[in-house]
């Protein structure tokens, strides 16, 4: 266990020290603004404030997820790639626990994200957001970003396991946005769409963000919860399962490459 | 004459012979699973996306209005991706070295790399404007097709200028990636598609008028409502001009870099 966390500790490290570049968050963060502030002038127009409330929570997590899924889903393929993934078979450490402590570190990252987003709906709406119960809306808000990294996680090997190669996030970050709520209720998709959309953990834990909004029952919001974390552990078995099965390729093919 | 007429043909295929090129090699999303993820899936879930949102405060002809910019917004993507990433990949596949060596026209090595994008832009636009039918249901009735094809063919026209010109950006660079979303939202708040240029104010509503995109998508808006092609000029007049002046741009940018680098013996100008 101690070993497991030391590794997760160096790996959280490690992907801190690539991604912590001043122009890449800075431009990060200005790529964020425009989207957050159309969002939020449509919420405005509505005159809906439980909807301003909502992207003001949800628009970071749009940021959030196309960074995650774009730069895990890459994490292994750029292991192998880079001939640093013989180190990892090498290492008694778990291929999970390396990947569990980059995906800590994108959460982290996703701190500065959020604190903008929210200027920024507060720039635009004017207007502070009412919230009925901040104790489950916190809740909700870190579950809501372990579990869209945990999605991007299962990218990782999959990408590596059909050989994807660049563009190959495109459609699948555009179907997180669309499917996972961030920037409406899902009960605002198409019938087929709201079937679908339930594929995603992150689509249950909104409407958790959603009933905080409003005040919707507590035996909902954890139903909410339940769900999305039911979904979620099936995300990072699967996960598991596939990155065992890229490391089995590798070995018994006695190469790197796929 | 016939010497004049061997010498149109070897350029024109040396113009086809570097579009295909530039364009097999060095675009990035050339695969069945990539380009289909950008040109098709992308542009329909981009407008799920924005009607569903959009639906809380648009209804009936506002919100076919913004299907409408939503569907010519399409192209952005693709053409800016496909351009800059090709720049990029032009350094660090070390094939910018080849061009520079050889004695190929640089105006028509510059014009043959958008050629082929162009059309990826109007097939998004293609798919959108499909998918903005199915959602929310678009009244041709009383469009003014003509208008409306051309105000794709000079959108699609000056996207390409502009990315060409950022595309230059990305040769000296060598990235693509890093600046890429910046300016594509950046451009999506100035464009009109959404946001009306009359929230802004006026200062900014008129350098919009310089951003891409913004007066093709007033024409598109109009041609769809059946306005004559007379309504229509005036925009695409100035769509077509902004282009123009993006590629002077690119192309001036382009050529200065060949000749820095020459003279400086290598591609990293901010080493030195």
């Amino acid at each position: 266990m101690k070993s497991t966390i030391r590794a997760m500790y160096a790996s959280f490290y490690n992907q801190m020290k690539v991604r912590l570049s001043l122009i890449r968050i800075t431009l990060g963060l200005i790529a964020a603004i425009p989207n957050t502030a159309i969002w939020t002038w449509i919420a405005v127009q509505s005159g809906n404030r439980d909807l301003v409330t909502y992207i003001m929570f949800g628009s970071p997590l749009v940021a959030i997820w196309a960074t995650a899924a774009f730069v895990l889903g890459w994490a292994l393929g750029n292991e192998i790639d880079n001939q640093t993934y013989p180190f990892i078979l090498l290492s008694r450490t778990s291929m999970l626990s390396v990947m569990m402590g980059r995906m800590l570190a994108e959460m982290v990252l996703a701190i500065p994200y959020g604190l903008l987003a929210s200027s920024v709906v507060l720039v635009v709406s004017r207007q502070f957001p009412e919230i009925a119960n901040y104790w489950t809306l916190i809740p909700s808000l870190i579950l809501v970003v372990l579990e869209l990294v945990v999605v991007s996680l299962i990218l990782a090997p999959l990408v590596v396991l059909v050989q994807g190669r660049g563009g190959f996030f495109n459609a699948i970050i555009s179907l997180g946005i669309a499917l996972g709520g961030f920037v409406y209720p899902i009960s605002r998709l198409p019938q087929a769409l709201q079937v679908a959309a339930r594929f995603l953990p992150m689509s249950w834990v909104m409407d958790s963000v959603w009933y905080s909004i409003r005040g919707g029952a507590l035996n909902k919001i954890l139903l909410s919860w339940g769900m999305s974390v039911l979904v979620a552990g099936c995300y990072l078995y699967i996960s598991y399962a596939f990155m065992k099965f890229v490391e089995k390729r590798v070995r018994i093919n006695g190469s790197i490459g796929i | 004459m016939k010497a004049f007429w061997a010498l149109v043909n070897k350029t024109g295929q040396n113009f086809i012979t570097q579009a295909i090129a530039t364009y097999k090699g060095l675009f990035g999303w050339l695969s069945v699973w990539s380009f289909t993820s950008v040109a098709i899936s992308a542009p329909i879930l981009n407008m799920v996306v924005v009607t569903s949102v959009g639906s809380y405060a648009f209804s009936g002809e506002a919100m076919k209005n913004v299907a409408v910019g939503v569907s010519i917004g399409a192209m952005n993507y693709i053409i800016f991706g496909g351009i800059t990433q090709s720049y990029a990949y032009e350094r660090n596949l070390a094939t910018a070295q080849m061009l520079f060596a050889s004695p190929a026209n640089r105006f028509l090595n510059y014009m043959s790399r958008s050629m082929l994008h162009l059309p990826n832009g109007l097939l998004c636009f293609a798919v959108s404007l499909t998918s903005a039918w199915l959602i929310v249901g678009l009244d041709f009735g009383p469009a003014n097709w003509l208008g409306m094809i051309l105000a794709a063919v000079i959108t699609a026209l000056t996207l390409t200028m502009f990315a060409q010109m950022l595309g230059v950006f990305s040769f000296i660079t060598s990235d693509w990636s890093t600046y890429f979303n910046p300016v594509l939202n950046t451009i999506g708040i100035l464009n009109g598609i959404v946001l009306p240029l009359v929230v802004f104010p006026k200062s900014i509503a008129e350098i919009a008028r310089f951003v891409p995109m913004t007066n093709g998508v007033i024409a598109i808006r109009a041609a769809y409502k059946g306005s004559e092609m007379s309504g229509i000029a005036v925009p695409l007049l100035r769509e077509f001009s902004n282009g123009l002046l993006y590629f002077l741009v690119g192309y001036i940018g382009f050529v200065i870099f060949e000749r820095v680098a020459k003279r400086q013996g290598t591609l990293d100008l901010d080493e030195h």
